[in-house]
């Protein structure tokens, strides 16, 4: 069994790496459970029917108004009708390591100044449904400056029910970047799954849902006009 | 029959199990498949079959003998 420290963790919130400033992340899932409880018993019953998943993300760190920092980034998002595509990893964004995926919509911020400590900001920000157990398919430790694509993931079995992905493009070069999800049965033939949309001269991020049948191994390719760089994360999960 | 590739898919493939990624051969959308797809790539949807190229015109038939 393999404990994680938090300090290896990565937070991507939308184009932006927040990791710098964020000193704690928290995931959190719930599900509603209807009483479905009648007359003729004698014990509350809850467990027929599974409701509706939800979930939350909360951030807390260091305050930095700076652009593409935390408090810029974090107040940009409130209150804001579009979803932001978040990802968290929580023992780093290395190839293979799990990854929290969640479309959501900051509903809460606060900033403190503690006069013996440093300024502090923290954000809440809700789902759309649950967060999404995934993997990293690509970590934004190393810029991208030449085509290819990653080391595949295992995901042991095929599954049916689509998946999503997410792309968090931190910085961007004077060039272009197609970035795929690709899956395979045998680890020797890939095909197209997701495709995002192509990456110019601006930092960005996406989420693209597929419906149908995920094969057992999944991967990320890209192809440059050039030669980039670009830095970029990508994870995925399936349903 | 042949196989191509759907549009916006790309389909790679390695020479060998546990070829370096390098190795392997990018067939791009609308390209033909020089070999017979695995079932499960068939089952996606992610190839297409298509029929042969047509072959050389059948020779004219003979024409009557003119009365």
């Amino acid at each position: 069994m393999a404990k994680t420290h938090g300090r290896q963790a990565v937070v991507l919130f939308d184009q932006y790496d927040l990791s710098a400033w964020l000193t704690s992340y928290e995931g959190a899932d719930d599900v509603d459970i209807p009483d479905t409880s009648c007359i003729g018993g004698s014990t509350a019953r809850r467990y027929e029917v599974v409701g509706l998943r939800g979930g939350t993300m909360s951030l807390s760190g260091h305050y930095d108004p700076a652009a593409g920092a935390s408090q810029a980034v974090l107040n940009a998002a409130f209150a804001q009708a579009a979803a932001r595509v978040v990802s968290a990893f929580p023992q780093g964004d290395t190839i293979g390591l799990p990854a929290d995926l969640m479309s959501a919509r900051e509903t809460s911020l606060s900033a403190g100044t503690p006069v013996d400590g440093v300024a502090s900001i923290s954000a809440q920000a809700v789902g759309d449904g649950g967060k999404e157990f995934g993997v990293s398919l690509h970590s934004r430790a190393a810029a991208v400056t030449t085509s290819g694509d990653s080391a595949s993931v295992d995901q042991l079995a095929q599954s049916a029910n689509g998946g999503v992905g997410h792309i968090h493009c931190t910085v961007a070069a004077a060039d272009t970047i197609d970035v795929d999800i690709e899956d395979s049965a045998d680890d020797e033939t890939f095909a197209t799954l997701i495709t995002f949309a192509q990456i110019t001269t601006t930092a960005a991020a996406e989420r693209v849902e597929v419906t149908g049948t995920v094969e057992q191994y999944v991967r990320e390719t890209h192809a440059l006009g050039v030669s980039g760089p670009y830095t970029y994360a990508v994870a995925f999960a399936r349903r | 029959m042949a196989w191509r590739v759907s549009p916006n898919v790309k389909v790679s493939r390695k020479p060998y199990p546990g070829a370096p990624r390098s190795e392997e051969t990018v067939y791009p959308p609308g390209s033909l498949l020089p070999f017979e797809p695995p079932p499960w790539l068939v089952a996606s949807g992610r190839v297409e079959r298509v029929a042969d190229a047509p072959g050389p015109p059948p020779p004219a038939p003979a024409s009557e003998k003119e009365e």
